[in-house]
């Protein structure tokens, strides 16, 4: 599995590097260079941006391209707008060919997390579809959240 | 799109055509809105033709601020016609249950004209071939 190096899609010439993998995705999961933080709307459109061209990578297109996109600003924004601040990592997983998205803060958690995934909340803030509208669009979605923060992780699969 | 861009509103006839394209940033979304009703006011316009066909993603926050728009240019006394979304970006939406309520959303930009009651005439000059745009009638 390889992370992406936060170095990924800073690179003037990203293109070039295709199709070879560039060296900064071979960063290990515990490895500070493939943390992307996320505090400000630069770093959210930023965030999008390096998934939307790791997505590109792989052959990843359309509406596949789309879901993982989307469900990256759902939760950077999460982030920088609840907590503050954050980080999120990407990875691309070549041998199972699916593309792993984690979110992680360590704000004050979602007490309500039941209500919002059964789609009974109504956020005050926004539509309310983000945290749902994400786990219906990966397919596997998982949220781990107490008082000491949040933690998501969204897969995709590709390639099938 | 960055920061620091504006954002661009095409004066057309008594219409506004404000197309979007890449990436668009929540402050950019938040701008957008803001010129919009603006020049809504100054220039008296009475429609806002928003295509998205240039947008790479559209997610529950830039949806918000669309219906947002759409919303108090309706107060205004303008319609807002969505155009050009793309197949899998609605098909996002779909799957993440938003509803862009309350918005007129039409396939192309030429639809979106004509629901504002902007058609396409040909000049009927035998040889001219020429084709402009004319302001329907009534
Ligand atoms: N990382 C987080 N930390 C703390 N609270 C969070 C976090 N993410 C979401 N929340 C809370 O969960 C609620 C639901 O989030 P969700 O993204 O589903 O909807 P929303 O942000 O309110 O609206 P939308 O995303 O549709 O614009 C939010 O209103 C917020 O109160
Ligand atoms: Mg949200």
């Amino acid at each position: 599995m390889f992370w992406l190096g936060a170095e990924f899609g800073k690179a003037p010439r990203l293109a070039s590097l295709q199709p070879a993998l560039p060296p900064a995705m071979a960063a290990y999961e515990d490895d500070e260079d493939s943390v992307f933080p996320i505090e400000s709307d630069a770093d959210i459109s930023h965030a999008r941006t390096v998934i939307r061209q790791m997505c590109g990578l792989v052959g990843v297109r359309g509406y596949d391209a789309q879901k993982v996109v989307t469900t990256v600003s759902e939760l950077a924004r999460n982030i920088a707008r609840y907590v503050g601040k954050g980080e999120m990592r990407f990875a691309l997983d070549t041998v199972e060919q699916r593309i792993v998205i984690v979110a992680k803060d360590e704000g004050p958690g979602i007490p309500n997390l039941d209500e919002i995934l059964a789609g009974n909340y109504k956020s005050r803030t926004g539509l309310g579809r983000g945290l749902i509208g994400c786990r219906k669009l990966a397919d596997h979605f998982d949220i781990q959240t107490s008082a000491r923060g949040t933690h998501v992780r969204a897969e995709f699969r590709y390639g099938k | 799109m960055s920061m620091g861009e504006s954002v661009t509103c095409i004066p057309l006839w008594d219409c506004l055509l404000v197309p979007l394209h890449g990436d668009v940033s929540d402050v950019h979304a938040d701008a957008l809105v803001t010129e919009v009703l603006e020049r809504i006011q100054r220039d008296e316009c009475f429609g806002v033709l928003v295509d998205l066909s240039g947008v790479w993603t559209l997610d529950s926050y830039l949806c918000s601020v669309l219906a947002r728009l759409a919303q108090a240019a309706r107060l205004m006394g303008a319609k807002t016609v969505l155009s050009g979304m793309r197949p899998e970006i609605a098909m996002t939406l779909e799957a993440m249950g938003i509803e862009l309520r309350g918005i007129e959303t039409v396939a192309t930009l030429e639809d979106a004209l004509s629901s504002m009651g902007i058609t396409r005439t040909r000049e009927s000059n035998k040889s001219s071939g020429l084709e402009r745009l004319g302001e329907r009638e009534g």
